[in-house]
């Protein structure tokens, strides 16, 4: 019997070690002690949506970088569903001491918009710092019934609601990227959504549908080897490393959003923990392997780092922006 | 061609890449042989040992956790009634019963070899076919989705014959329990009652610990002569699948296998499906469905080949395009861009080495698998040795940390509680659980997929299947359907025309 009980015990640690690794620890009130030693333990990124969406690998990149400039374990955890409201309210639910940072995309406030969940995100979250700011690539299939925006156009105006885009969240930032092309292009489109970014690129592939909104960097291989075209990047300017792609703003298409990413905590995190984090940030986004994510990702095309009182102020005002253009099509 | 094979087998069979591949399958099968900690969850864990490691070596590594976690779920599905991950819980409706005819050890066994095979098929067909295979997938849209996971569903007329009213109805009330959530298609929030936690749906794996782990112990608790388990005093030694028992069921493997490498590769299936489609497809094929739930072998050669093909099956559009197939990819996927690969059609032209080395490792890992798994299986079957009184509590335990785990949400150990209390009713008033189960694993892709078909031609409900490869599956989908419908109605004629 006493060998069961110590299998038995073994079966319990183990468990609860694999438990401990995706666990929150739970915590303490600061007080001025705590402050002035925070980090003292491990540092938790909620990462809302799912493995390798932008958000997840944005985390992942930040981590290495930053667990070297704080001097303690940084993990990530993934809590995905419901475009990014499952793991807003885990985030909710820890303790505000700076340990549990929330990695935040314009999502988390066009789901506010839309009123999806009880927690007012700007309520109960406050901002550290932005630090990457992204653009959307709009492509198409070779083989497909139109390769340039001029011909999209022509066909999308003799047979309006027969052009498909595949994207994400309909009320999410795909909703919100879509809604403001085709406000401001004049071109009648219709999203399709889908689960992940992958399914629909898959989709596009297959030719099941006619364009696709994502970042560069996961629609940028396919493009570079022949099995996707680059209709536009929504932008000011062309990107640096695909020249050849136009930018929505030359086409006369004032439709210029892209995800940004930064980072928030939950509020009534003590200022001076707010500072010491976006101060670590600054200091790890110099570090040379956030440097080769940026790189390499591409998300270098406009200025993405921003501090906390600019990050609240751009929170401010795409809050006004999504309302607006969440109440056009009401 | 050959020369990236040869450069693939060269590049592996070294002295470290074999180390991590081993120490990969000892974590990934432990990892998926513990309830809650699914394969993709085992692949997120061991990930940051993977930083310090060349590319090349880590994607064998988490190829390596991959597998070795579908294959470590059959263990506790097994023995304890627990699927360690989803995509084993059809191997629980047949091994669970074998165990307690005191025969979990073959089950165990033939779970074992029967993952290998379906396996090493799957990467020798990517091996060889994978652009192919690649190509295949993406010819299934939306509504070809929803032909395949109508097809799954068809099986609810013969799952179990005599009782096709309830067990219909059991499989609605799985549907049902798939909308609750956010909707997928225009994003608004349904039937939640107002339950913060609601929406992000249910998640299938608290339910599915309820429904057979929790309603095991219910039944054991409250009627302990009810079920027989002759096991508990003897030694649970893994028995391997004899040549016979493969050349018996040889045409489930082949099945099962090819069924098993193409659902991984479709955009948004998974191992979990795989499993399911190739389960319910045996049932149909099979001349003695009523075997089917009561410990058939058929039933574990059928979840368990397909599921460990499917791993296989989503490597082939992350190898190919650099497009995940699943959650366990997509981890792969990200790990690697932080390494600076970008996986995708460039990387198959300019480093070819790169993909055939996965490939060489899903082979070694296969193989050395099995008796990694009968190692870790001989751990876990101690626990079977302890009487039921004590095993029972342990199995609850280990049911409420399990559903603790896939989120960190103590609303999920509710859902298992309920749905353990709502299995003990199925049982007691004869409704059916995997029916239940079945129709909330396939409800979310055959209902957001229908809706994109429809969406993407414009409400033409005969557009969407008229659709060749959807016409095909639909017209199975009928059949299969009606067939046990018709057969009764035929059979219940002549009963009625004999004399007397």
């Amino acid at each position: 019997m006493k060998k069961q009980s110590n299998l038995f015990s073994f079966m319990l640690i183990l468990t609860l070690f694999v438990c401990g690794f995706v666990t929150s620890n739970s915590t303490f009130a600061a007080d001025s002690d705590a402050v002035a030693k925070f980090p003292e333990k491990r540092i938790e990124i909620i990462a809302s949506f799912g493995p390798g969406s932008g958000v997840d690998i944005t985390s992942r990149a930040l981590a290495g970088p930053l667990s070297r400039v704080l001097g303690v374990d940084v993990i990530v955890t993934n809590i995905e569903g419901s475009q990014g409201l499952v793991g807003t309210e885990h985030a909710y639910n820890q303790a505000a001491d700076g340990y549990t940072i929330f990695l935040t995309t314009q999502t988390h406030l066009i789901t506010q918009v839309y009123g999806l969940s009880d927690i007012i995100f700007t309520k109960e979250f406050e901002p550290v710092c932005r630090m990457l700011h992204d653009v959307t690539v709009v492509s198409t299939n070779p083989k497909g019934r139109f390769k340039t925006f001029e011909e999209l156009s022509a066909f999308a105006k003799e047979h309006p609601n027969e052009v498909k885009v595949a994207g994400v969240a309909p009320t999410g930032l795909d909703g919100m990227i879509v809604k403001q092309f085709i406000q401001n292009s004049g071109v009648p489109l219709d999203m399709v959504a889908f689960s992940n970014s992958s399914e629909c690129k898959s989709a596009l592939l297959g030719n099941h549908v006619d364009l696709s909104v994502d970042d560069i960097v996961s629609t940028s291989p396919l493009v570079q080897a022949g099995e996707l075209i680059g209709m536009m990047v929504l932008a000011e300017k062309r990107v640096e490393q695909l020249p050849e792609i136009p930018c929505s703003v030359e086409l006369g298409i004032n439709a210029t959003i892209g995800a940004w990413r930064g980072i928030s905590v939950r509020r009534g995190t003590d200022p001076a923990i707010v500072d010491k984090l976006e101060q670590a940030i600054i200091a790890a986004m110099k570090d040379p392997e956030w440097l080769a994510f940026v790189d390499r990702g591409m998300m270098n095309q406009r200025q993405g780092f921003a501090s906390t009182g600019d990050f609240a102020k751009i929170w401010d005002e795409e809050m006004a922006f999504f309302t607006k253009l969440a109440d056009i099509k009401k | 061609m050959w020369a990236p094979i040869a450069q693939g087998f060269g590049t592996i069979l070294q002295p470290m890449p074999i180390l991590f591949i081993f120490l990969g399958i000892v974590a990934g099968t432990i990892f998926g042989a513990l309830p809650g900690i699914s394969a993709s969850m085992a692949i997120a864990l061991c990930l940051p040992f993977t930083y310090k490691m060349a590319p090349v070596i880590s994607l064998a590594f988490m190829v390596a956790v991959f597998c070795a976690a579908v294959t470590g779920g059959g263990i506790t599905a097994i023995l304890f009634k627990i699927p360690g991950t989803p995509s084993s819980a059809c191997t629980v409706f047949d091994g669970y019963p074998l165990a307690t005819q005191g025969r979990a050890g073959e089950a165990l066994g033939i779970s074992f070899v029967v993952s290998a095979i379906g396996g090493l098929f799957s990467a020798f067909a990517m091996l060889l076919i994978s652009p192919q295979l690649a190509d295949v997938g993406l010819k299934f849209g939306p509504s070809e989705m929803f032909a395949v996971s109508l097809m799954g569903l068809s099986v609810l007329t013969c799952l179990e014959p005599d009782n096709m009213l309830k067990t219909m109805v059991s499989g609605l009330f799985g549907l049902f329990l798939a909308t609750i959530g956010t909707d997928p298609i225009i994003g608004n929030v349904r039937l939640t009652f107002g339950f913060q936690s609601l929406l992000g749906g249910l998640d299938m794996i608290p339910i599915m610990i309820g429904t057979f782990a929790l309603t095991e112990v219910f039944k054991q608790a409250l009627n302990p002569n009810e079920i027989q388990i002759d096991s508990k005093n003897e030694k649970v030694i893994t028995k391997m699948m004899s040549f016979k028992q493969i050349y018996e069921t040889k045409g489930t493997i082949t099945r099962s296998a090819i069924l098993g490498t193409i659902v991984g590769i479709l955009p948004g299936a998974g191992s979990t499906i795989a499993s399911f489609l190739s389960y319910v497809t045996e049932v149909r094929l099979s001349k003695h469905p009523e075997r089917y739930g009561k410990g058939e072998i058929r039933g574990i050669v059928a979840s368990e080949t397909a599921n460990n093909a499917a791993t296989g099956g989503s490597m082939v559009p992350l190898l190919s395009l650099g497009i995940p197939g699943g959650n366990a990819a997509a981890i792969m996927m990200s790990a690697l861009l932080i390494q600076g690969v970008q996986l995708g059609p460039m990387l198959q032209k300019t480093r070819p080495e790169f993909l055939t080395s996965v490939y060489v490792s899903m082979i070694v890992t296969n193989i050395l698998m099995v008796f990694v798994a009968i190692a870790v299986a001989a751990v876990f079957s101690k626990i079977m040795k302890v009487p039921y009184s004590i095993l029972g509590s342990m199995i609850v335990m280990f049911a409420i940390i399990g559903s603790f785990a896939v989120k960190n949400n103590i609303n999920d150990v509710y859902t298992m509680l309920i749905a353990g209390v709502i299995g003990y009713a199925f049982n007691k008033y004869n409704f059916n659980a995997a029916a239940l189960i079945l129709g909330l694993v396939l409800g979310n892709i055959c209902e957001a997929n229908l809706r994109r078909a429809i969406k993407l031609t414009n409400g033409d409900i005969v557009a969407v299947v008229s659709r060749p490869i959807t016409a095909v599956l639909l017209i199975f989908c009928v059949v299969a359907l009606l067939f046990p419908i018709i057969k009764q109605h035929f059979f219940s004629k002549k009963t009625d025309n004999l004399p007397g």
